[in-house]
């Protein structure tokens, strides 16, 4: 039976893109300058949203399984054009284990942006910063339908609108908000997020900020109206907390970036921690 | 009927698994490096310092010749250490200086 089960969750599953340029700064990258970024995250869970009921992973399962874990390294990369293009890129690796049950590991998603800073702060006084990025999601090389998948395995396309203010030299605000449409019948997915800035000493940084992301869908896993084959469309929302702490001297940057989920539906309670070292050129 | 309510159940978990890693909000920026921290503090200094209503350079166009100006001392604007260095690093990356 379990084998049955593994059977059909490969041919059924929908998975999805997790690497995503959401994040992007308003602020963009010093003109001239090529900037590569490492990050090593790792993800855990051990209950899940089936709708917007939380269950343990371990109940689901009948002890199959009591956590998921994922480990992902991305490489991402940013250069910008002059005071107001700019274009970035990011690839990955990814690997997900789901208990016992499975694993996989493969390529992960690429992204590839162009940043359009439409207004300064600075120069045009009562507005803020003001960018608009367009995106594109490439599919990555891994099998999408299997337990174990490492993405959504869909191509799509981005756009978002990332506003910026800092209120003083210590202090900034930066909102985005977006959207993703790709292709296999993923539904739209809309997304916000607020973030907060703090310079508390020469060098150092402090964040705290929320996101959230819905696929617009009104089909649940299990529910009314759902099937197998309809896994990819899904309404899947997450909303995150994050907070941060960053160091960067020179050309060189450092952070440490915490996420929790603290609402979801059709989707694994989880947190996770983002190593990330950057170097500019 | 069981046998489906499981297999269902197992479906879902697997489905949610992995898309809890879908969500591209989760991901965020990487590390911002010292310079570009400084070259984003320095920008505002020159705004707030140089460029606004009451300031020594309000209503003119910032140009390579008025950074290097600025860099040598160009207007006098009293600034603490480090929002001079900050400022040096705006104007001297974005005009190549």
């Amino acid at each position: 039976m379990k084998s049955l089960h593994i059977v059909l969750a490969g041919v059924l599953i929908s998975s999805s893109s997790f690497v995503t340029a959401e994040g992007t700064s308003p602020w963009l990258p010093i003109p001239g300058q090529f900037s590569s970024s490492i990050n090593y995250s790792l993800q855990s869970g051990d209950s899940a949203y089936i709708g917007d009921q939380e269950l343990d992973v371990e109940l689901i399962t009948g002890s199959g399984a009591s956590e998921f874990e994922r480990a992902s390294t991305t490489l991402s990369f940013s250069y910008g054009i002059n005071d107001f293009l700019a274009l970035d890129a990011t690839i990955g690796y990814g690997d997900v284990e789901v208990g016992n049950a499975d694993e996989d590991s493969g390529l992960t998603d690429t992204t590839i942006g162009l940043s359009w800073r439409v207004t300064d702060e600075y120069f045009n006084p009562g507005f803020p910063t003001t960018t608009l990025r367009l995106g594109a999601i490439i599919n990555g090389d891994y099998d999408g339908a299997r337990l174990a998948a490492v993405g959504k395995d869909a191509n799509g396309a981005e756009f978002s609108i990332l506003l910026g203010k800092s209120f003083t030299n210590w202090f900034s605000v930066s909102a985005e908000l977006g959207v993703q449409e790709r292709d296999n019948d993923v539904p739209t997915a809309t997304y916000y997020a607020i973030s907060t800035l703090f310079y508390p000493a020469p060098g150092w940084s402090l964040g705290l900020g929320y996101s959230d992301k819905t696929f617009d869908s009104n089909l649940d896993i299990a529910g009314p109206g759902f099937s197998p084959d309809r896994f990819q469309e899904v309404a899947e929302e997450r909303s995150l907390v994050k907070a941060s702490v960053g160091y960067g001297f020179g050309n060189h940057g450092f952070a440490l970036l915490y996420n929790n989920l603290v609402d979801g539906r059709n989707t694994v309670n989880d947190d996770a921690i983002t190593l990330s070292y950057t170097l500019a050129f | 009927m069981k046998s489906l309510l499981i297999t269902t159940a197992t479906v879902a978990l697997l489905a949610v698994s992995s898309m809890s890693f879908a969500s591209g909000a989760d991901t965020s920026a990487g590390a911002r490096t010292g310079d570009a921290v400084a070259y984003q503090i320095g920008k505002r200094v020159y705004a707030t310092q140089f460029s606004c209503k009451s300031c020594p350079l309000s209503g003119k166009k910032l140009t390579k010749d008025s950074a290097k100006a600025i860099l040598n001392g160009e207007p006098k604007v009293s600034l603490s250490d480090s929002d001079a260095q900050a400022l040096a690093t705006f104007l001297k990356r974005r005009f190549k200086l």
